[in-house]
Parts: C-alpha cells; structure tokens; sequence
C-alpha cells in the first residue's frame, strides 16, 4: 500500500461506515465519574478514619496499660483491623481513579497514595469532631451482627479476668461505696468503691463504667480506680447484652434513672 | 494537496480542526503514516500486510477519538499512544510475544544504543546491528519498547511517559533497567568477549 493508499483507505472507511468523532461530553463524563468516584472513595476512608480516632480514643488505652496481664495481646485486641482494611481499600480505590483521569498517571504512585492517606486522615479528623465516627461505628454495631462479632474482643478486653478489670453497665447505685453492675456477659457484680484512688465520678445507673481493681470475694470487684463513660457509651455488642439479661430474666431496674446519683471522691 | 492544506498548521492545531473537518485528519496520515509503520514493526513481528492493519485501525481509533486529545500534550505522544496500545491489543489477541523484526534505523543510532549499553565498539557496525536485535528480542517487552522509543524513536523521558501512561520518574527507571537487562543480555550473547 503506497503513503496515499493508505490514507485513501482510511478516509473511505470512515466515510463508507459513516463514522464521526465521538462527542466531546462522552470524554467529559468519563472525566467526571472518575473523580466523583474517586472523590467518594477518599469520602469513606475519611469516614473510616473517623472511626478509627473514635475507637482509639475510646478504648482507655491508658488504663488498660496500668492494668496487669497482658497489654500487648489488649492492644491487638483493640487494634481497628476492620476500619483500617477498609480505609486502605478506599485509598487503593481512590488511587486507581486518580490514575485513570487525565492525567493523572504522570503522578507517582507513591505520591497519590500518601495524598489520599493524607487527606483521608484530615478530613477524617474533622469528622470526629462532628462526632460521625461514633454514630457510624454504633450504627454498625446495632445493625450488623457481623460487624459486632468482628469487633468483640474490643468489649472482652473489659471483662474480668486476671487482669484486674471491670467494665460493665451501672444497675443501681447502693450506697456511697457501693453499686450493683452488670458487664458484659451478664453476670452481676457489686462493686466496692472503699479502696478507690482520688477519683471524682458521677455514678448513675445506666452508665457505662470501666474499672481497674481485683476481684474480692465471689461477685465483688474492689476498684481502685474507676472511670465513667459518656452516657451514649456502647456497652457491647448489640444483641450479646440484651438476649443475655432476656435469657436470665433480669431487666434494668424499672425505676433506675430515679435512683439518686452519689458523688465519689477519694 | 492536503499537505498543502496543512502546511501552516501544527499537528496539535490539526487534531482540533480533524474534529470537524477530515480533510485535516488526511494531513495528520500523511505526517504519522511512515513514523507509526516502523515504530509498529520495531515493535512487533508482523508482516508488512498486518502492520498496514493495525495502522488503519490506529488511525480510525484515533479519529473515533479525536475530541479526547488533550491539547496540553504533543499529538505525536497520544497518536504513539494509541499505536502502541494497538499493537499490545494485536497480540493479546494472537496470545503471542511480540518481537521486533524491522530496526531499521541510522548507523548512528546503531552506535548511540551500543554507547548506551557499553557495549563492543570494536565491533562492526552490520555485525553490531544484528547482535542488537538479538539484544533486543531477548529482553522483556516493557525494557524493549522504552528503548525502541527512547533510541528509535527519539522521544524524550517526558514523552515516553505520556505514550506510557507511567510517571516520569518510572520511565527514568525502566530506562535503566531496560539497559541493564540489555547489557546482560549482551554478556549472554558474547560470554566470552570481555566488555
């Protein structure tokens, strides 16, 4: 084929098969979805990121180090693996549709990923502070039976083992000393407050307490230092707690939130 | 007469105006159809016929797709681009490794590859073109076409990367990589001839 042969043939073939140009918005829409999908891909790893600050900053991580026992197995306990999956999932996402724009491949790889992780993680910090990473993770937690299994030994690291520690929900305040708690596996327990450090706490029922102390005699937990959580604490995971109190036919005191709230200080 | 046509234009300005006007598109042919035919047969081992092919699927790919080419680039990158994803496509389809059969280029690019490489200078130039296919062949595609590109083609680190879609930075390192794997190569070949 001579030099105009073939460009005899190529203007032929498009003039026989009636082709045309494709229009320009087929290429703009392309464009378009390949940042709004990667734009929502950075949106969940935010959103991911804010959990994984809610559950740290939740986890009482420093009191779970002055515990005795094993920290480090606590702390792989806690370690958010869920979130973190799913943020390096929305960041490698993110990543591919960034490198499929425009120009977008004449970035280094490295370079859009660290990025994204960055963005991630200040969007996500804001988040936080909106409070979304709690309203997701607890969303999660009473909607998904998968999501609560996933993430139990978070509330187990509160059980009491030998650990000498105690995390559970306040049934009924007794006396200045003492209240009735139930943790997680819904076994009851009266907590001694006799030997508590200088701590200063609000005890009502229905809050969420994580203690540290030792175990006294059968049923009673002598905590040295006592922390109370926010009330929109989760106790643990939905279902676990409730079909346990269903299944011993206990129930919250009906008249607990007119229990008259006592004031702790060491 | 279409040479005429676009004389005054540069292939950037001509790839807008082929969006509406094929005329333009014929000037682009003209200016791509020689350049593209080697650099498909420096790229592959098909015969003259189905290079012929593949460059008329190039081209029609490249007018389906005109209003795609960005401006800020060379036209010259995308239309290599496409030429290249061509070719790649070609073989996907006949599940075979692609070999070039065709260097057919100046003695001193013969020898600008061989300085490259470091390699025999003693040796004649025939005799150092044939073994640099052999060199070639031998290593992997994606070392052989940045080098196709790179020394064949003349084409900078920058419009490498375009035409591959990699950042400038990852054709700097496959460029280095190709020339080292292409200097074992060599070492292969000539095991007993010291470097």
């Amino acid at each position: 084929m001579t030099k105009d042969q073939l460009k005899s043939s190529v203007l032929k073939r498009i003039k026989t098969d009636q082709l045309s140009p494709k229009p320009h918005w087929q290429f703009t829409l392309r464009e378009g979805l390949m940042w709004t999908l990667g734009t929502v891909a950075v949106f969940i790893g935010s959103v991911a990121v804010a959990v994984i600050i809610y559950l740290v900053s939740s986890s009482d991580l420093d009191l779970l180090l002055q515990a005795s026992g094993n920290p480090i197995a606590d702390l792989f306990k806690l370690f958010p693996y869920f979130w973190l999956i799913l943020l390096a999932l929305f960041v490698l996402l993110a990543r591919y549709q960034v490198m499929h724009t425009k120009r977008g491949y004449r970035y280094s790889v490295w370079l859009v990923a660290i990025s994204l992780v960055t963005a991630s993680i200040i969007i996500g910090a804001f988040f936080s502070f909106t409070g979304i990473g709690q309203q997701i993770d607890q969303a999660f937690e009473q909607r998904l039976p998968m999501y609560s299994d996933l993430l139990a030994p978070r509330h187990d690291v509160w059980c009491p083992s030998e650990g000498g520690r105690l995390g559970g929900m306040v049934l009924e305040v007794v006396d200045s000393e003492h209240f009735r708690l139930i943790d997680i596996n819904g076994n009851e327990w009266i907590v001694d407050l006799t030997e508590i450090q200088a701590t200063t706490a609000d005890i009502t029922p229905r809050e969420v307490v994580r203690m540290l102390g030792e175990l006294g005699a059968e049923g009673v937990f002598e905590a040295s230092l006592i922390r109370v959580k926010p009330l929109d604490t989760p106790f643990g995971p939905k279902g676990r707690f409730e079909e346990r109190m269903e299944v011993g036919g206990r129930a919250l005191p009906p008249g607990a939130r007119n229990i008259f709230r006592v004031r702790i200080t060491g | 007469m279409d040479e005429e046509l676009g004389r005054d234009y540069s292939d950037e300005q001509l790839a807008e105006m082929a969006a509406h006007d094929q005329r333009y598109f014929g000037c682009l042919i003209e200016r791509y159809e020689q350049r593209l035919m080697r650099f498909i047969c420096r790229l592959s081992d098909v015969s003259h016929e189905e290079s012929e092919d593949i460059l008329q699927e190039v081209f029609l790919k490249a007018y389906l797709n005109i209003r795609d080419f960005d401006t800020s680039l060379q036209f010259s990158s995308w239309i290599y681009r496409i030429t290249r994803n061509e070719v790649i496509s070609q073989f996907r389809k006949r599940k075979a490794r692609p070999h070039g059969h065709a260097i057919d280029v100046g003695d001193e690019v013969i020898q600008a590859l061989a300085d490259t490489l470091d390699v025999s200078r003693e040796t004649e130039n025939k005799l150092l073109r044939g073994e640099l296919i052999k060199v070639l062949d031998s290593i992997d595609k994606k070392y052989r076409e940045v080098l196709v590109l790179q020394f064949f083609e003349e084409r900078t680190y920058d419009e490498i990367a375009d035409i591959l879609r990699k950042p400038p930075g990852t054709v700097a390192s496959l460029v280095s990589r190709a020339k080292k794997q292409a200097r074992a190569a060599w070492e292969e070949i000539h095991h007993d001839t010291p470097l």
